[in-house]
């Protein structure tokens, strides 16, 4: 289920999308629901039907901010979930090795949350989705190799993150020795 | 040596990684917390005017700061260096009062420096 893009969000109420969600959990092995930015009723209604969450932050201070509010919402109805996880998205190894970026560790700790998936900054995601191609399912490296690691994870196998440095050239290792 | 290299690889010197790390940790408690900063320094203040009540201090030296721990909680760290045992007692009438009364008025000086830790 994507987020609502109609201009009237009140159209629907949590208990609506709860039902919906209910009903298609018989037909579907895995329901997504995406959810809406911020932290109004969008939230609410998507996160009522779930029993498992997925929170995305980007290693920047506003959205690890954004994320913490979300985090405190999803704990507060901490017995409807299963699960609450952490994805790292729009990670740049090169930036983190010079220092220039909020390391996973530390975002982890900040937010006290598990993580489940660490994604590159990739220029193929543009270049997908521009086709209309999933990332996930037309290449083996990089973010879609994230993308499937993070599948597995939801499926419950234990799965190694990926060495994301080990994709810096050599020219930015040596860069970041000397930031 | 070190900097003509840095100059060429073009890097910044200041790592604004772990500042970006320290800024979150002190928002995301504000935000938890809900508390707007002149509470928190009123918090301190009257920390301080506590143990000022049973123990002459070091108010210039003293600290007190909130700090996050693991599972989305914070604590208050106040240090505060005692200097003497307080000899102001409920019978020790007049000379506690003039005591009392100048260790008020060193306090509020003290709160600035409370503040700004």
């Amino acid at each position: 289920l994507p987020a609502a893009q109609t201009r009237d969000k009140t159209a629907v109420n949590a208990d609506q999308i709860k039902a919906l969600v209910d009903d298609l959990k018989t037909m579907f092995d895995f329901v997504l629901v995406d959810c809406p930015a911020g932290i109004e009723s969008g939230f609410q209604n998507s996160i009522a039907g779930a029993d498992r969450a997925l929170i995305v932050v980007t290693p920047e201070m506003s959205s690890v901010r954004d994320a913490d509010r979300i985090v405190g919402l999803l704990e507060a109805r901490r017995d409807q979930f299963e699960d609450i996880n952490l994805i790292v998205n729009r990670v740049r190894p090169g930036l983190i090795e010079a220092n220039q970026m909020m390391s996973i560790d530390d975002i982890c700790e900040i937010l006290s949350v598990d993580l489940i998936g660490v994604i590159p900054d990739d220029e193929d995601i543009v270049i997908s989705t521009n086709k209309g191609e999933p990332l996930s399912l037309t290449t083996n490296k990089s973010a879609g190799q994230a993308y499937r690691n993070i599948a597995r994870r939801i499926l419950g196998e234990e799965v190694p993150f990926m060495d994301l440095n080990k994709r810096l050239g050599i020219f930015k290792k040596i860069k970041a020795m000397f930031a | 040596m070190k900097s003509i290299i840095k100059w060429f690889f073009g890097s910044k010197s200041e790592a604004s990684g772990s500042t970006a790390t320290n800024r979150m940790k002190l928002m995301v408690i504000h935000d938890r917390y809900q508390m707007p900063p002149a509470i928190v320094d009123q918090m301190k203040s009257e920390l301080l005017a506590v143990a000022s009540k049973y123990f002459e201090i070091d108010p210039e030296s003293a600290e007190c700061v909130i700090k996050s721990q693991g599972n989305r909680r914070a604590f208050i760290s106040a240090i505060v260096p005692l200097l003497k045992r307080n000899s102001n007692d409920t019978n020790d009438t007049r000379s506690g009062q003039n005591k009392q009364n100048r260790r008020t008025a060193k306090k509020d000086s003290n709160n600035l420096s409370a503040g700004v830790a």
